[in-house]
């Protein structure tokens, strides 16, 4: 399932240390957020997006863009609206379309959550959820939090299984004896996803004190503190990496505020 | 048998439980829905199962299973810049919806009477208002203030069906099968 | 030698709900295992066995509740006074269904995962899981996600999750009987080898236990008979007649000269032709010429996983659209071609978990939701039910479906479809689940002169369709093959012994 987000390579973002990488996610989500002249902002994502082709190419990069063009067009038509200050620079009769404030608030809309869901995007692109986990582990979250986004993540192709045949077996009440129902009517359809959504938690419920069973025959419970099969790269080995980013981000920080 | 030995109570019960509904409110969210006939818009069930795991088994599981279920959702489904926004306000919302429904237990406990459409409006109101207002808040920093006043609407729609769906599944899966009663926690 | 696993007049019964009364499972079991020692628990489906297994790891009834009375030790402790998790080098459960039982998206990662709860350091634990990976040969598994894998594989990684934790005795739930001969005969060899006492839970006498084991149990419901070193002619006759070993001497198959997809003659109720399938990203297709069904008859379609056997039955049954090819059903004297829809409405599709289509509070309630949607009276639905509730032994109207046994849910499942009145009903075989019993009582009834239906049943398993069927296609690669049926026909044999 995973499979759609992540995707084998070997670019530098693939190979750069997950913890680090969240922090660069961090880095930019905020600077993205914070009042930034419109040039300066546009540089930025200029340059997340260049080094992000490195990784995927330009097809890929451009499909989670696909997604979200609806939503850029409807801010493009909307923003608009709501900024009335500046220099008038489209009107029609008495109405005034555009303003020049109206233009940079939507510039900053646009360039923002163009911005945002690119960093998002090439982060789970190039990283593998396990490592994701690791790297959360890192920095604090739980050893039984963690345990819960594994079994999540293992939990959701298996239930969708079980929601798609539960459809299917829900398909098979069918008789040549029914009174030919209005299958297309609101409340007889609202009813049969009732019934089916109904088997699907019964299901899924039932299967809660069975999970936790397989949890404890694993040893899951004990007051030891746990081990670790995967270890992250150690901090000596990551210097160069940290010494790297912490200039590239003085660089940024310097160029976009002063 | 003492508190501790009870088996909603061992780590292992409430990391199950929170894993299999953070599971369910991840596959409502993306393979259930229903297509909004004119304009070919979906809503989802995501909701639906908030409410459900709000009211079979309380407020923590409904927070966890709320806000990672949808976060996990929507990074499956393309839309990863809103798995954080969707992590707190989803997740708000289950807290919430699972707090106020304890409120109303305990007064039925005492011997009150809630009644049906108290014990679906007062949980509706405050779930809808958490989840209306969070998502309108992150919006007018995500996408500006217009586009995200249009999602209200739905927002609410999405939290009506939560709240019916979710009170009739919750009342339908105890009839069905009557220890899951035991599993709140 | 030490004693391992020492149970003492152990009973135990499952907590009562309001409209449900449970049976005792055992009245007073004593049995043990010695170090070193492969001992083999012969039992019918539903007589607890995987209660059994649970009761030895502490997990029951830590998690159902209900009545225990006796005592079981393993190594000299008492198992009932330990937390599960502090077992877990002690006692190592494969699950029967694996499904229930893997926890991570990551083969390793699942191997690693009862170390790692242990708290041993990075370097042990590594260790181990690459030994484990080693003593079962899965190293062409390791990156893999186990949701991926095959039922077999998926067994051999949970057999690896036990060799890297190491528990003094090991519970296998019908674990071996789903791997492939060659590779279980491989498992056996290592665990006899490496000396791990081991218990084998299972409802299927294999020919090839014998070789290995040195202890047989047998359970049927009520008594255990036990026997050392060899199993004796006195307990195979006890286990053909508790339904758990089969005599190939006793079997009788039926015509192979049947073994394609048309008929020769008789009155045809059901025609598939020229069907074409293939599955998006995937190399397998289907290809099926012709499959004809006549009137009350049992077609049994047999073929490795993977062969396509559901494929063409969902086909059938509308739940798959073919790219290609029509399905159509017998009316008056020609054929109407189905849509969708309509072969829905004629077809029943009975999948192997009958809880997908379960969800009312009451087998009452189940029964009679068909018979709502139809123009029938309340007093003849009442009438009806209750009909079908007493051809399917389904004693008490008011029980929670969800709380029944899985044979009483299967029968439940086939009453449903025989108060629809389908026309064709096909079975995805609940190979191991269903006891025999329960199993030919569904068959007969939905295959009675009263309300004949023409069954098609899919299996990897020839034992109970060769008794059964009128007719056996082989399916091998999506095909419905026509050469070399026999040796085909020879492998699964060989599968199923």
């Amino acid at each position: 399932m995973f499979s759609e987000t992540y995707r084998k390579g070997n670019s530098f973002l693939h190979r750069l240390d997950p913890r680090l990488k969240i922090i660069y996610l961090l880095f930019f989500s905020v600077i993205f957020f914070l009042p930034v002249p419109l040039m300066k902002y546009y540089a930025v994502f200029s340059l997340i997006f260049i080094s992000s082709l490195f990784a995927t190419g330009l097809g890929d990069l451009l499909k989670p863009v696909k997604i979200i063009t609806p939503l850029l067009l409807l801010i493009t038509v909307l923003t608009p609206l709501f900024h009335s200050g500046g220099d008038v620079l489209l009107s029609s009769g008495n109405m005034i379309i555009l303003t020049s404030d109206g233009l940079r608030e939507t510039l900053q809309l646009i360039g923002r959550f163009l911005g945002v869901t690119i960093l998002f995007f090439i982060f789970l692109r190039t990283t593998r959820i396990d490592d994701f986990i690791l790297a959360l582990r890192y920095f604090g979250l739980s050893h039984r939090i963690a345990l819960v986004i594994t079994i999540t993540v293992r939990y959701i192709p298996y239930l969708l299984s079980v929601y798609e045949n539960t459809v299917d077996a829900h398909k098979m009440r069918l008789t040549v004896f029914s009174i030919i129902p209005g299958r297309w009517n609101f409340s007889a359809k609202f009813r049969d996803l009732l019934s089916v959504l109904t088997s699907v938690l019964i299901q899924a419920v039932k299967g809660i004190p069975v999970l936790a069973m397989a949890l404890e025959t694993r040893g899951f419970g004990r007051k030891n503190p746990p081990g670790r099969l995967r270890k992250m790269r150690s901090m000596k080995k990551l210097l160069p990496d940290i010494i790297l980013s912490f200039f590239l981000f003085l660089i940024i920080v310097y160029y976009v505020f002063i | 048998m003492t508190d501790s030995d009870k088996f909603t109570n061992t780590a292992a019960f409430r990391v199950a439980s929170i894993a299999v509904l953070s599971a369910i409110v991840a596959i409502f969210t993306i393979a259930v829905r229903i297509p909004v006939a004119p304009t070919r818009g979906y809503i989802n069930l995501g909701d639906v199962a908030i409410f459900f795991a709000a009211f079979i088994f309380g407020p923590v599981t409904a927070f966890i299973a709320g806000g990672l279920g949808t976060a996990i959702a929507d990074i499956l489904g393309g839309f990863g810049q809103w798995a954080p926004i969707s992590f707190v306000v989803h997740g708000l919302q289950g807290f919430i919806i699972g707090l106020v429904y304890n409120i109303i237990l305990r007064k039925e406990e005492a011997g009150g009477k809630a009644g049906i459409f108290l014990q679906g409006l007062l949980p509706f109101v405050a779930g809808a208002s958490v989840m209306v207002a969070g998502y309108f808040a992150a919006g007018i920093f995500m996408v500006g203030p217009g586009a995200a006043a249009l999602e209200i609407p739905g927002n609410v729609f999405q939290n009506l069906a939560g709240v019916i769906g979710g009170i009739s599944l919750a009342a339908a899966v105890k009839k069905a099968y009557p220890p899951v009663v035991k599993f709140r926690w | 030698m030490q004693t391992v696993l020492s149970v003492r007049s152990l009973s135990f019964c499952y907590p009562e709900y309001s409209s449900l009364k449970n049976r005792k499972l055992y009245e007073s079991l004593t049995f043990s295992i010695e170090e070193g020692e492969i001992a083999l628990f012969l039992a019918p489906p539903e007589s607890g066995k995987t209660t059994l297994s649970r009761l030895i790891s502490s997990l029951v009834p830590r998690y159902t509740g209900g009545e225990l009375g006796g005592e079981i030790f393993v190594s000299g402790i008492n198992v009932q006074e330990e937390k599960p998790y502090n077992l877990n080098e002690m006692v190592g459960i494969v699950f029967q269904d694996p499904e229930e039982q893997i926890l991570t998206p990551m083969v390793e990662s699942e191997i690693a995962f009862s170390l790692e709860s242990s708290g041993f350091d990075h370097s042990y634990i590594e260790k181990k899981v690459e030994d484990a990976i080693d003593f079962m040969q899965i190293d062409m598994l390791r990156e893999k996600n186990p949701a991926l894998l095959s039922g077999g594989e998926k067994r051999k990684l949970l057999l690896a999750c036990l060799a890297a934790s190491g528990p003094q005795l090991w519970i296998l739930d019908e674990t071996l009987e789903e791997i492939d001969p060659s590779a279980r005969k491989n498992i056996l060899d290592k665990l006899k080898k490496s000396g791990k006492t081991v218990l084998i839970l299972t409802s299927k006498m294999l020919d090839i236990y014998s070789n290995y084991c040195s202890r047989f149990f047998l359970f049927n419901g009520k008594e255990l008979y036990s026997e050392t070193g060899m199993p004796g002619a006195g307990f195979m006759e006890k286990a053909v007649e508790s339904g758990v070993f089969l005599k190939h001497e006793n079997m009788s198959f039926p015509q192979m000269n049947y073994a394609s997809g048309s008929v020769s003659s008789g009155d045809i109720l059901l025609k598939a032709e020229d069907i074409i399938f293939a599955y998006p990203d995937s190399d397998f297709s289907l290809e099926i010429k012709e499959f004809e069904m006549k009137n009350r008859e049992v077609v049994a379609l047999l073929g490795h996983n993977g062969s396509g056997k559901s494929t063409f039955a969902k086909i059938i049954a509308g739940l798959l659209s073919p790219s290609s090819g029509t399905v159509s059903l017998k009316n008056g004297g020609g054929f109407t071609e189905l849509n969708s829809r309509g072969k829905n409405m004629n077809v029943a599709y009975l999948f192997q978990n009958p809880d997908y289509q379960l969800f009312l509070p009451t087998v009452g309630d189940e029964l009679s939701f068909g018979l709502k949607s139809q123009k029938i009276g309340k007093g003849e639905i009442a009438e009806k039910t209750a009909a079908a509730s007493d051809l399917f032994r389904l004693e008490h109207s008011e029980v929670p479906p969800a709380l029944m046994s899985y044979g009483a849910r299967k029968r439940l499942q086939a009453a449903i479809y025989y108060l629809l009145e389908k026309k064709i009903i096909i079975i995805d075989e609940a190979d191991s689940g269903l006891s025999f019993d329960d199993y030919s009582l569904i068959l007969d009834r939905l295959n009675s002169s009263e309300n004949p239906h023409s069954i098609l049943i899919i299996t990897h398993d020839i034992k109970l369709s060769a008794k059964i069927a009128d007719r056996i296609i082989i399916m091998k690669k999506g095909r419905m093959i026509e050469e070399g049926v026999e040796d085909e026909f020879e492998k699964l044999v060989k599968l199923t012994f």
